[in-house]
């Protein structure tokens, strides 16, 4: 097909027998994905496009500070991707190469949360935001500004038949409009500046969550005509909510008088400057903290923080204040998974609950995500950082002698009660020290002799490893902790890795990741993504070889059935083959080694992983573990 | 005297020599207890057991627990009647163990493996592990004294409350009892004892009796 093309273009004679021949050759190729060759009798200045639309789309993105896009590559956007290419020099935004839009979507959810502003995932249409939309989930339960853009073909006569009909929707936004907090499609370049700029601000703004812009073919592709009457708006930033002053006095009353108060954070601290309020808080409260983990919310070394306490303190409790918590019912009430599930009130007769949250003020029906409802004694539609200034000097204010004395006075008890945590989580790790396949708390700190002394950052969730980093390493920064998926869709865990770890080696600090291996094995391909960017990260692999929370499942259905809990590995375990993780990782361009199932290779093996990453490449150790 | 002098020197290299083998011996033999000990674990019937019933999920496969999935339940379990009495009727999230599905064999099979794991190195003793300041130690250790007390009452304890609240009473899995006494009255902690609420196993009346309940109570109430 290609030869007779090129063969008329370059003007050879063609004889008579092969003239329909070429034509019907012609009709075929105006069907196929764009190739090289033009058609023959096409001419002139409509040739090429100069100045296409999708050039002010990098201007926008520029404009905006945007350094990264990721993207699998889609031909619904591919004017907007040859323009980040050559008219934005592949440079701020740079395009991160990724081989699945859930993977492109998740790595901008974990960058987000450690450059405190988003990146953008770049998605082919309907089937690239279906693939994405896991991802998009996971990001708005967690609160976390993204910006997405899907490509599109609206109007209908600029479709090719076939492929661009089933790349195309309608109402794109309606695919994911129950998760994401505001989506447009804009019909006109001027219209795609204002929108684009409205969603960053939108996306921006507490409670930060995913925005989609779909950017039409048409838009991307066409000339624009006059650059000079488009303008790119400036960008609103919206100052955060604040508690009134009504509420914000009343809580400072309630717990400025309080017996024993009790702070619990979850997604409290949203930037650097959060975590000094939370201290200034608490010692002035001398109130006990549990940190709930979405986010660093508090030191780890400080002897109010008594995370691992939380049962016992929110029932001795009188007035618990909670700040940006997911789940304020959960935190009172206990459900046990048995028949039946019942729920007890873990609180206090007379307990008073203070809720601040922008989750108050902003939340949407379908998905479920807002958690059962629970009524604090006082309630804010407020950021909690934002108020945490007001609440300080509100307590400072009304705070009498004698009630600072009364404050005072409960440190030895609270100092004792940490050193007490501290200790029994000591115990607890000593427990199968030795044992093949490795404890999670050797596997811990085999890693945390090697990074303590750098700077470094955990970008992994730490449940899964029972919490032995939290327990027992010292975490001061608010950069150090990023949390967790927040919809607690598997498959966040790789990829917001490699999206945190992007953004932590800019600011020169030793990214470390404890990935579970179910989760790992959803979108293994991120290892491509990690070497093809050099990517300096460190995988250490928690490698249970199971779903082993769903084992767990089947296994109580299976007791409660009274019936075979021995077949509840059937349909949940990643073995029988077991997966060479390391083998795996090396085919894709990533230093590993593995699998290693006896605890006294694991520092030899840490140290020769972190030298391939402090010279700035991802290395990945494939660790056997026990299932905890 | 050069006899004598090489006489000593070839005593002296014979004394290293023998104290090298000696050492290896020693080695070797201790290597050898503890890879038996190892394997006796690993080998044993309850360990198989243990595994194929799932225990290992929840409670790690030497019984070590999670803080999200189950309680350390070695080393030194609760005694094999408190076991069956919680693993048939559990009052927590732990699912039921009929007989039907884990027969009293080999609940006793799994009783025994746990019962064979080796106590852990001291904490003190790990280098990779936080040292806290003896000053600031809650307890002297992993096995802190115990208080003065009947033997038959502080066996008891042993058996069916060291495991979850330590073996002085410092918490553990469960919360510390050193503060009992100042807590509640004497009949309030036989109450409690006795209708315990979940995950605390209830063990009385079919592994405890009531006058061992309030022997119990008593004696909590005396850990400092």
């Amino acid at each position: 097909m290609a030869p007779a093309i090129a063969s008329a273009e370059q003007g050879q004679s063609i004889p008579e027998r092969a003239a329909p021949a070429i034509s019907s050759r012609l009709r075929i190729a105006e069907n196929q994905p764009p190739a090289d060759a033009v058609p023959a009798s096409t001419t002139g200045p409509e040739l090429h496009v100069r100045r296409p639309g999708s050039d002010l789309m990098v201007e926008i993105f520029k404009a905006l500070g945007i350094e990264y896009v990721a993207v699998m590559p889609g031909s619904t956007f591919r004017g907007l991707h040859e323009s980040i290419v050559n008219f934005g020099g592949n440079q701020a935004p740079e395009i991160i190469v990724c081989t699945h839009e859930e993977a492109s979507t998740a790595i901008a959810h974990g960058y987000a949360k450690v450059a405190g502003k988003p990146m953008v995932s770049l998605v082919h249409s309907n089937v690239g935001l279906q693939h994405a939309s896991m991802a998009i989930y996971n990001a708005w339960c967690d609160r976390v500004p993204l910006i997405i853009i899907a490509g599109n073909i609206l109007d209908a006569t600029q479709r090719r038949p076939g492929v661009e009909w089933y790349h195309t929707a309608q109402d794109l936004g309606s695919m994911v409009r129950d998760f994401v907090k505001w989506d447009d499609t804009p019909v006109s370049l001027q219209h795609y500046a204002e929108s684009f700029v409205r969603a960053y601000s939108i996306a921006m703004t507490p409670p930060m969550e995913p925005v989609l812009i779909v950017a039409d073919a048409d838009l991307q592709e066409e000339p624009v005509v006059d650059r000079t009457k488009l303008k790119i708006p400036a960008l609103a930033r919206v100052s955060p909510p604040s508690g009134d002053s009504g509420s914000v006095a009343e809580a400072a009353r309630l717990l400025a008088g309080a017996a024993n108060p009790l702070i619990v954070a979850d997604r409290a601290v949203r930037t650097a400057e959060g975590l000094p309020l939370m201290v200034q808080l608490a010692e002035l409260l001398n109130a006990p903290v549990v940190d709930q983990l979405c986010r660093m919310n508090f030191p780890t070394t400080h002897y109010l923080n008594q995370t691992w306490l939380q049962r016992k303190l929110v029932a001795e409790a009188d007035v618990i204040l909670c700040l940006e918590l997911s789940d304020v019912y959960g935190l009172t009430h206990s459900m046990a998974d048995v028949i039946g599930r019942q729920t007890r009130s873990l609180l206090k007769p007379n307990a008073k609950v203070i809720s601040i949250s922008s989750g108050y003020g902003y939340l949407k029906s379908n998905q479920q995500d807002f958690e059962r409802y629970f009524a604090a004694d006082v309630t804010m539609a407020a950021d909690a950082q934002a108020t945490l200034p007001a609440l300080i000097r509100e307590i400072e204010r009304l705070a009498t002698p004698s009630m600072r004395s009364a404050i005072a006075a409960r440190t030895e008890r609270l100092q004792g009660q940490y050193r007490g945590m501290r200790e029994a989580a000591v115990q607890e790790a000593a427990l199968a020290w030795d044992a093949s396949p490795v404890s999670t708390a050797r596997l811990s700190q085999e890693l945390w002799a090697q990074i303590k002394s750098e700077p470094w950052a955990l970008v992994s969730n730490s449940v899964f490893v029972s919490r032995w980093p939290q327990r027992l390493w010292d975490f001061t920064e608010h950069y150090q902790y990023i949390g967790a998926e927040g919809g607690y869709g598997v498959g966040y865990g790789f990829p917001a890795a490699a999206g945190a770890a992007l953004a932590h080696a800019k600011a020169g600090r030793l990214s470390v990741s404890i990935q579970t291996d179910g989760d790992f094995m959803v979108l293994p391909s991120v290892l491509w993504t990690l070497a093809h960017h050099s990517i300096p990260l460190l995988s250490v692999m928690h490698n249970n070889r199971a779903w082993h929370q769903e084992t767990m499942h089947v296994q109580r259905m299976a007791c409660r059935r009274d019936r075979n809990p021995e077949r509840a590995p059937i349909g949940t375990v990643l073995s029988d083959p077991d997966i060479d993780y390391a083998a795996m990782a090396r085919s894709m361009g990533v230093w590993a080694e593995g699998p290693i199932l006896d605890p006294g290779r694991l520092g030899p093996a840490i140290a020769r992983a972190l030298k391939v990453v402090k010279s700035g490449k991802p290395a990945l150790l494939d660790v056997v573990t026990q299932p905890r | 005297m050069r006899r004598i002098s090489h006489f000593r020197c070839r005593s002296n290299a014979d004394a290293w020599i023998a104290s090298f083998w000696l050492l290896v011996l020693v080695a070797g033999a201790l290597s050898g207890l503890f890879g038996a000990a190892q394997a006796a674990g690993k080998e044993s019937p309850g360990y198989a057991v243990f595994v194929a019933k799932g225990c290992f999920e929840c409670h790690g496969y030497l019984g070590q627990g999670s803080i999200y999935t189950g309680p350390a339940i070695a080393p030194n379990p609760i005694s094999l009647d408190a076991m069956r009495a919680y693993v048939r009727a559990p009052s927590g999230q732990m699912p039921p163990y009929s007989s039907s599905i884990l027969t009293d064999s080999e609940l006793a099979q799994i009783h025994d493996y746990l019962s064979s794991v080796p106590a852990p190195r001291p904490p003190d003793k790990i280098r990779l592990l936080p040292q806290i300041p003896a000053s600031a130690r809650q307890t002297d250790g992993v096995r802190p004294a115990e208080p003065a007390a009947s033997g038959n009452v502080s066996a008891l304890y042993a058996a069916n409350c060291a495991s979850c609240h330590g073996a002085a009473g410092e918490g553990g899995v469960g919360p510390s009892l050193r503060a009992e006494s100042s807590k509640r009255e004497l009949a309030q902690t036989v109450e409690l004892i006795s209708a315990p609420r979940p995950p605390m196993p209830k063990l009385y009346p079919a592994v405890l009796s009531r006058t061992q309940v309030e022997d119990l109570a008593q004696y909590i109430r005396s850990l400092r």
